[in-house]
């Protein structure tokens, strides 16, 4: 052989041994994705993720296992693979079943994305193609029940009484496809009750992050293409909740659409977005750095004629109160501000559409702080 | 010979809950308050005082298209606006800021447009 023939042997070899290599690591990262979504080891076992099983119609259906810890901040690659599941199960013509058995922890942020591609999924597919079972958890039962979640996918109560906390308190969620202002009032009347006050300066700024969230629904974030019934344009999911124990009121605003990365480009040309991030013309920004295009040039005044100030609404929220923190997850882009400090993140979990989420200290929120209750069954 | 004052209250004239820009975004929007409240108000020769106080809150939305828009659509002079249009809030004195804000953007924005007019021609 000769020496020339000998050195392509050596480098074919080499190359062959670098795919195995990352063939193997791609496979020992399934397994531990596999792992955390399915602690009773479905996947370990080498079945299917979702277990499939007949009603008393001879429906098929797929049970898909929640898993124990939804929350697209903490644990957003799984939370979004999760749904993306979900998504493709129903759209392709699959009936599916959330099965909550294993599922622990649903942070605010998941809950409202959870609400919104159900019934997203359900306007688009019909009732019939998703459903839901109980939790094992009480905690998690009773923020599915009292957010709307149940009401929603219409599972039956079953009759177990769920014990109300004074200390943690969730709005059942609200949805509509036009900016319907009297909902935030409605809101914060249904979440304080009688025994609870907002100061009127903040109540204000909520009303106005609200109103131009909703604003820019309308004006922005869906595309006729990519939707697939009208019931969805301009549709947008609002929820709150209160804890004492947290010490935190959490407000998450969701819509379907196309998401800030996608729409962007229709309001500014491609050399501003580009020259606020101080990038070379080549370069095309990720989701991230166009999340963050989007609020530089909000604030900037840059270019703009007279709109574009509507995400400056959202940030203002924080910047009066003088505390709490705001997080705009969009796509593969996440952005965070305020006592959490400020910028922008990628990552692999997607998050179809655009997803806000504030979160205020208690004693900012409201004229005076319910008292934690030692028999609060959410301890 | 004194101008008449005639004054609108947002929250008892038009709406508790005013929100979005446009017409098409529903009956409380900004363009609404402009072409049915505050225009013809205005075009009747009487200075305005719009009272601020009342609502539920503002988005910038409205308020840049209820106020901005009389500059850019409705063709106002911010002089003549200076001299007959003024608002009140006692609830929040920060809208006074930003209201006067949009006028002297929407400002800009017109002698803008029409000296790019004029070069062309």
């Amino acid at each position: 052989m000769t020496k020339n023939r000998t050195v392509e042997f050596e480098i074919l070899r080499r190359l062959e041994v670098r795919r195995f290599e990352k063939r193997l690591d791609e496979k020992s990262k399934r397994k531990q994705r596999n792992k955390q979504r399915f602690p009773s080891g479905h996947a370990r076992l080498g079945r299917l993720p979702y277990t499939p099983s007949k009603d008393q119609n001879n429906n098929k259906w797929w049970n898909l296992d929640v898993p124990r810890v939804l929350d697209l901040i903490g644990n957003r690659d799984l939370t979004c693979n999760f749904f993306s599941e979900v998504r493709d199960l129903v759209r392709s013509g699959r009936r599916v079943r959330l099965v909550f058995m294993e599922t622990e922890q649903i942070s605010p942020d998941a809950l409202i994305f959870l609400l919104g591609q159900v019934h997203r999924l359900r306007l688009e597919n019909g009732d019939s193609r998703i459903t839901g079972t109980y939790p094992k958890s009480k905690k998690v039962e009773r923020l599915l029940e009292e957010s709307g979640f149940f009401q929603a996918l219409k599972v039956t109560k079953r009759g177990v009484v769920v014990r109300r906390s004074r200390s943690t308190r969730y709005l059942k969620f609200k949805t509509d496809t036009k900016i319907n202002a009297q909902e935030i009032p409605n809101l914060r009347d249904e979440l304080l009750g009688s025994d609870l006050k907002m100061p009127s300066v903040f109540g204000k700024k909520v009303y106005r992050a609200l109103s131009e969230a909703m604003t820019n629904v309308t004006h922005h974030a869906y595309h006729n293409k990519s939707v697939r019934n009208r019931a969805l344009t301009g549709r947008w999911w609002l929820a709150a909740q209160l804890s004492v124990r947290s010490s935190l009121f959490t407000l998450t605003f969701y819509d379907a659409g196309v998401g800030i990365p996608k729409t962007l480009p229709r309001k500014y040309t491609w050399e501003l977005i580009r020259s606020v991030l101080s990038m070379l013309p080549t370069i095309m920004p990720d989701d991230g750095q166009m999340i963050q295009a989007a609020i530089e040039l909000g604030r900037s005044r840059t270019g703009a004629d007279n709109r574009g100030k509507g995400l400056m609404d959202l940030l203002k929220l924080i910047d009066t109160v003088g505390g709490g923190s705001i997080r705009i997850l969009s796509r593969n882009g996440s952005y965070k501000y305020g006592d959490c400090g400020e910028g922008v993140t990628n990552h692999d979990g997607f998050v179809e559409g655009t997803l806000i989420k504030w979160e205020v200290p208690l004693g900012m929120a409201l004229v005076s702080i319910p008292e934690a209750s030692d028999d609060d069954p959410d301890s | 010979m004194t101008i008449p004052i005639r004054k609108i209250s947002i929250a008892k004239d038009f709406s508790k809950v005013p929100a979005g820009r446009y017409a098409e975004d529903g009956p409380k929007s900004g363009q609404i308050f402009r072409e049915q409240f505050l225009a013809p108000a205005l075009e009747s020769g009487d200075s305005v005082l719009v009272d601020l106080d009342g609502t539920e809150g503002y988005g910038s939305s409205f308020l840049e298209e209820a106020f901005g828009g009389l500059i850019r659509k409705q063709r106002f002079g911010r002089a003549d606006l200076l001299s007959r249009l003024n608002f009140t809030s006692a609830a929040d004195p920060s809208l006074l800021v930003e209201i006067n804000q949009y006028l002297d953007e929407a400002t800009a924005e017109d002698s803008a447009a029409s000296d790019s007019k004029k070069s062309r021609s």
